[in-house]
């Protein structure tokens, strides 16, 4: 049946005390007229009754999607289908080269392709050279990593960001270091 | 319309082309007179592609020549396909059209439908869901290894 809530409960009460009208029963849910609020001037009531709170949204969103989405979109498509019309499929004429739009068939079409998207051969060459920027960088980072493999092996470098002394005699000392221990072997007298 | 011959007085036809025309009637007559002179008229076009180099002549280290083979492989592919499916459904009219002997009469288009098949499945056969250029370029190499080695796979790669 009905439930009070908080508000209505005083209301209520007042109802339940005052109700001398015939209850006004629809559909086995029980419609009771309420008594005049004490705000008001004159004799208006409030009908408690079940929420029709669903159906006048419901409405309101069927009118908006109805005015906003239905009606201009379907008098675009159908202007642009009566009045402009597809496009008829032709050669390519020997001295033309077409713009990129005028590879599509249908007029709205050719418009997103040509104000929305950009050129199909932009985007294309856009990404060859980002892969090949990419790829000089792979390069650059293969070659720092097999500079430093090799300094992890050889250990004649310290580190390369800054300038080590000459080498070169380093290793020649480090070679005959090599030899000597090959020939005469490790084996010493402490 | 065929016009011409004994106008044609069966009532069941008759019966079934004017059911057809009280959804036809009103549509034809709204595209002939209405629709179609406001219509304008003007060009569109179907993209032609430049050759680019394929995979065998690229360099290896060279990325932006292999997405290009590989962008023309794929389209190269699809162009395949659709040839294909035009020679099979030129088989499919015809047997359709010519049961029950469509194993005789048919016979050429299944022949060239049959050979064009076996082509297609040589070179992009097999190759998966991410095929590649280079794939298809190291299946040709193994077919031609095979070759080598066991004599001519079919008649169509002499």
């Amino acid at each position: 049946m009905v439930s009070w809530s908080a508000l209505g409960r005083s209301f209520g009460t007042n109802l339940f005390k005052n109700n001398i009208k015939a209850p006004f029963v629809v559909q086995n849910v029980n419609f009771s007229v309420g008594k005049k609020l004490a705000s008001d001037h004159g004799h208006r009531t409030m009908a408690l009754q079940p929420s029709r709170w669903q159906w006048h949204k419901f409405k309101d969103m069927f009118h908006y999607y109805l005015m906003m989405g239905l009606i201009p979109v379907g008098a675009i498509i159908f202007y642009t289908n009566v009045f402009i019309g597809p496009a008829q499929l032709t050669p390519i004429p020997d001295d033309y080269h077409p713009k990129h739009w005028e590879y599509h068939r249908h007029p709205i079409t050719r418009f997103i392709a040509r104000y929305i998207h950009n050129s199909p051969q932009q985007e294309y060459e856009k990404f060859l050279h980002f892969i090949d920027e990419e790829a000089q960088r792979q390069k650059l980072r293969a070659l720092e990593k097999e500079v430093t493999r090799k300094m992890a092996e050889r250990n004649d470098y310290q580190a390369y960001y800054y300038r080590p002394m000459v080498n070169k005699y380093l290793r020649i000392n480090k070679k005959a270091g090599d030899d000597i221990m090959e020939r005469v072997g490790d084996d010493y007298k402490d | 319309m065929v016009q011409g011959g004994p106008p044609d007085d069966n009532l069941f036809r008759a019966f079934a082309s004017a059911i057809y025309n009280t959804i036809d009637a009103p549509v034809t007559w709204f595209r002939e007179k209405i629709v179609e002179p406001n219509q304008k008229k003007y060009p569109w076009y179907h993209q032609k592609f430049r050759r680019v180099p394929t995979i065998d002549q690229c360099y290896s280290d060279d990325v932006v020549c292999d997405f290009e083979a590989n962008a023309q492989f794929k389209r190269d592919r699809a162009v395949d396909s659709e040839i294909l499916n035009i020679l099979r459904m030129r088989y499919e009219d015809c047997m359709m059209y010519e049961r029950p002997d469509h194993l005789t009469v048919c016979k050429p288009f299944w022949e060239k439908y049959k050979d064009a098949e076996e082509a297609w499945f040589i070179k992009y056969g097999d190759l998966g869901a991410y095929a590649d250029a280079r794939k298809a370029y190291m299946k040709q190499k193994h077919r031609m290894i095979w070759e080598r080695r066991n004599g001519p796979l079919s008649d169509q790669t002499k």
